[in-house]
């Protein structure tokens, strides 16, 4: 694909209105199937559709064109109320959605080469013309979309002697046209006012049409230099309006955002309710969200840009560059308050300090809130695979979304995205029974899948619930040892949750029929590697014939974290403090060795213990420290304690890549600049749990 | 069936410009040099886009807008704003009229006839 300037920008207009389109037609579709003679959501649909076929003809898209304009026959029918909404329409529909959806992702990465989607449109004539099908399959006529591929699309570029025949001819019939209907004004205005322009020389030549089928030379280098003109600097500066833009300045569209008028062709209001309800795909349930009341209509989209990803990621990388300098700042200032108690300068240097502390961190919240993006974004694909797949298995499965509103990361978003779909795909395998057996089992025959998100403090929780089997700890147990995951005196000391996090191990599969859509033994495994990657732990609850929550807690953010700075003999270490549990001192008395490993006795309970000399090979100092703590970490339901000679205290740390020649050292998760400038490395929490478990 | 376009702007220039680029897109175009005339010229033949202007002697933009959105034909006629107003608020005053799309001059003609082609495929 070749593009101009002026074409670039409205591509990229294109292909993010489209998404917009596609994404709000996605929850629309899902819901036809339950609320088909909704009138206003069928418009909404064909007006989705209708307003893709148009841009797409205009950019000259044909493959999108073609399959949108069948799929609007089709809904043109329903509005019609001539065809009544099948199941078979909803599912050809959606398989329309999916190629438009292929189409615009391929342009997106610079491929408009067509795919064959024949299939689709035999299906689509089919649920259109059950009994003519074949009679009707060459009915159609289509309208040759690249016909309306503009000429001033194609001609901007273009040499004057470049036009083809048929665009002079459509030039030119352009030309007689609006000569005719503006006879008379022309002939005033080209009399009262010299015409300057080379766009006022074409318009207002009528000699331009006397002789059709020749343009001179002279002609067609006016109206060649009419186009460049109109491309370029066409500007209103008849009017008699103040124009505030400079005329090189790129044109805006703005996107209405009104929510409610009685306007009904309203394109935008239709993007935004879709986008404050993300997904409401099943029957509305008294426990899913209620569809929010329209967000401040014109305050919130007059007040909203579209920013590049790497503008807002460099601007928090500098405000942790900040953050980094603040804290250097600070114990700076601290120090010299202790040298020069009495100066008067360090008192208003603190004060400064003290100011900039506080901007620091409201700068850092703020750059921090443009990566959120609210979870409804992660759960849009849910109800889509939770309908083709229960369709697939003959289940009833009902999916409830809650929470779409909590905002998390956008970087966790995208890494969320598979592990989301892997389990909502399980629950829907394993996790729901067939009607039949639910029915037997004194349930409703329907079962409910949830998804939920909410903050908790520093973390996003996300739950994935199902009504249905529940995990058999004792199955579990037995297919673990089967497949030789863990040995059978493992096996007889684990708790339930243990067992249960079995599951994860890679080669793990319980499902008893290999179908082909979970149980071929990889994904669990893979879910809970890209969970850990970004820093969080995945947790099964489960109950027999109840179900199954699996819960992830993640962090926010994983840029900047609290960290707890630790001292082992003459090295700095830090500990994500929101895996510390508590903090106590090492004594004889608590501090015990069972079968030859060091463990701690806290409150009843018995921790396996990590000294952190040993683990990191620390070179010791001429003279021991003597004093030592035990730093307890938690994480998911593992404990373990960290044998640590100091605290130092707690700071706001940056956390810095190690970069590929250092990012593979066990046990250490990154580094970070300490306020007095010192490099320190970041304890991996995840890994040294895992040490110890092997051990 | 080829479809009408109704432009409403006093520039004669702009109904031009507009005309030029909308026929060369294969679209019919009919013009109007305020918002009487438009109201008048959408009485007597169906049109199935509106692009206008908003300041206009006579009756402006807006008051077109609210005429053509309280008749039964037009209710849901989509409407392009043409207009050099850019700030914000004018903007949002414009679609709260009822418009559906918003265009500041100077524009290019690539840009209108993308909006046009959301409306009319």
């Amino acid at each position: 694909m070749q593009l101009d300037d002026d074409m670039k920008e409205i591509f990229e207009s294109f292909l993010v209105e489209s998404q917009e389109l596609l994404d709000a037609l996605m929850p629309d579709l899902m819901q036809l199937e339950t609320a088909g003679d909704d009138m206003d959501l069928m418009n909404r649909i064909f007006r989705g559709f209708h307003t893709i076929k148009g841009t797409s003809g205009f950019m000259g898209f044909d493959s999108i064109t073609v399959i949108t304009h069948h799929a609007e026959d089709l809904l043109n029918k329903l509005r019609r109320s001539e065809l009544t909404i099948t199941m078979d329409m909803v599912d050809v529909l959606l398989e329309v959605h999916d190629w438009i959806q292929l189409l615009v992702k391929n342009l997106s990465m610079g491929d408009d080469s067509p795919v064959d989607y024949s299939q689709t449109l035999a299906r689509l004539e089919a649920v259109i013309n059950p009994s003519a099908e074949k009679l009707s399959a060459s009915k159609k006529e289509e309208k040759p979309p690249s016909a309306i591929q503009s000429v001033l699309a194609d001609t901007s570029m273009k040499g004057a002697g470049d036009f083809t025949d048929e665009q002079l001819a459509q030039i030119q019939a352009a030309f007689a046209e609006i000569n005719s209907e503006f006879a008379k004004e022309i002939s005033q205005e080209s009399s009262s006012a010299a015409s300057h322009s080379a766009l006022d020389a074409v318009l207002n030549n009528t000699s331009i049409t006397q002789n059709p089928g020749d343009f001179t030379e002279d002609e067609l280098a006016m109206i060649q230099a009419a186009f460049t003109e109109i491309n370029t600097e066409f500007s209103a500066n008849q009017e008699s309006k103040t124009i505030e833009k400079p005329s090189e300045l790129p044109q805006q569209i703005v996107e209405s955002t009104k929510e409610t008028t009685s306007v009904e062709y309203n394109e935008q209001s239709k993007e935004t309710a879709a986008k404050a309800t993300p997904v409401a795909a099943t029957k509305p349930s008294p426990q899913t969200t209620a569809a929010k009341p329209a967000p401040a209509t014109s305050s919130s989209a007059d007040a909203t840009i579209r920013i590049d990803v790497s503008r807002v990621e460099a601007l928090m990388d500098l405000s942790g560059e900040l953050v980094l300098g603040r804290n250097r700042l600070s114990q700076i200032s601290d120090r010299l308050k202790e040298l020069f108690d009495n100066e008067h300068l360090v008192a208003e240097l603190l004060e400064t300090t003290s100011q900039l502390d506080k901007i620091t961190t409201d700068i850092q919240a703020t750059a921090m809130k443009m990566r959120m993006v609210p979870i409804g974004k992660l759960y849009q694909k849910s109800p889509r695979i939770v309908r083709d797949l229960s369709k697939e298995f003959g289940k009833e499965i009902e999916l409830i979304l809650k929470g779409e509103d909590t905002e998390i990361d956008r970087g966790i978003i995208e890494e969320l995205n598979d592990p989301l779909v892997h389990m909502i795909r399980n629950s829907c395998d394993h996790g729901i029974e067939s009607p039949e057996k639910r029915v037997a089992k004194g349930k409703p025959a329907k079962g409910t899948i949830t998804l939920d998100a909410e903050q908790e403090g520093n973390n996003i929780v996300l739950r994935i619930s199902d009504d249905g089997n529940g995990i058999d700890a004792e199955k579990v147990k037995a297919k673990a040892l089967e497949k030789g995951v863990i040995t059978a005196e493992q096996a007889a000391q684990m708790s339930k949750r243990e067992l249960y996090q079995l599951i994860f191990a890679p080669g793990f599969s319980t499902a008893a029929v290999v179908s082909a859509v979970s149980g071929r033994g990889v994904g669990m495994d893979v879910v809970k590697t890209n969970i850990q990657k970004l820093k969080g732990v995945i947790e099964i609850e489960s109950e027999i014939n109840k179900g199954t929550t699996f819960v992830i807690k993640l962090p926010l953010t994983l840029a900047i974290i609290q960290g707890l700075i630790v001292q082992v003999e003459n090295e700095t270490y830090a500990l994500p403090l929101s895996n510390v549990v508590e903090v106590v001192a090492l004594t004889d008395e608590n501090c015990s060795t069972i079968n030859q490993k060091r463990v701690i006795r806290i409150r009843q309970q018995v921790l396996p213990l990590l000294t952190l000399k040993s683990e990191l090979n620390i070179p010791a100092k001429p003279t021991p420290s003597t004093a030592q703590y035990v730093v307890v970490i938690g994480l998911a339901h593992q404990r373990l304690g960290i044998v640590v000679d100091s605290l130092l205290g707690q700071e706001e740390i940056v956390i810095k890549s190690l970069g590929q020649y250092l990012g593979n050292i066990p046990a250490i998760a990154g580094s970070t600049i300490l306020g007095d400038g010192r490099v320190i490395m970041i304890l991996d929490i995840q890994e040294l749990v895992d040490k110890v478990k092997v051990e | 069936m080829q479809k009408t376009v109704l432009i409403a702007d006093d520039s004669m220039s702009v109904r031009k410009f507009v005309m030029l680029a909308l026929k060369l897109q294969g679209v019919r175009v009919i013009s109007a040099v305020d918002g009487m005339d438009a109201l008048e010229k959408a009485a007597v033949e169906k049109i199935d886009l509106l692009i206008t202007d908003l300041n206009m002697p006579n009756m402006d933009g807006y008051t077109l807008i609210k005429n053509l959105r309280s008749t039964t034909d037009y209710g849901t006629l989509p409407i392009i704003i043409l207009s050099s107003l850019s700030k914000d608020a004018d903007v949002q005053a414009g679609l709260d009229a009822g418009a559906n799309s918003y265009l500041i001059k100077p524009f290019n003609a690539k840009r209108l006839q993308y909006e046009v082609s959301k409306y009319i495929g």
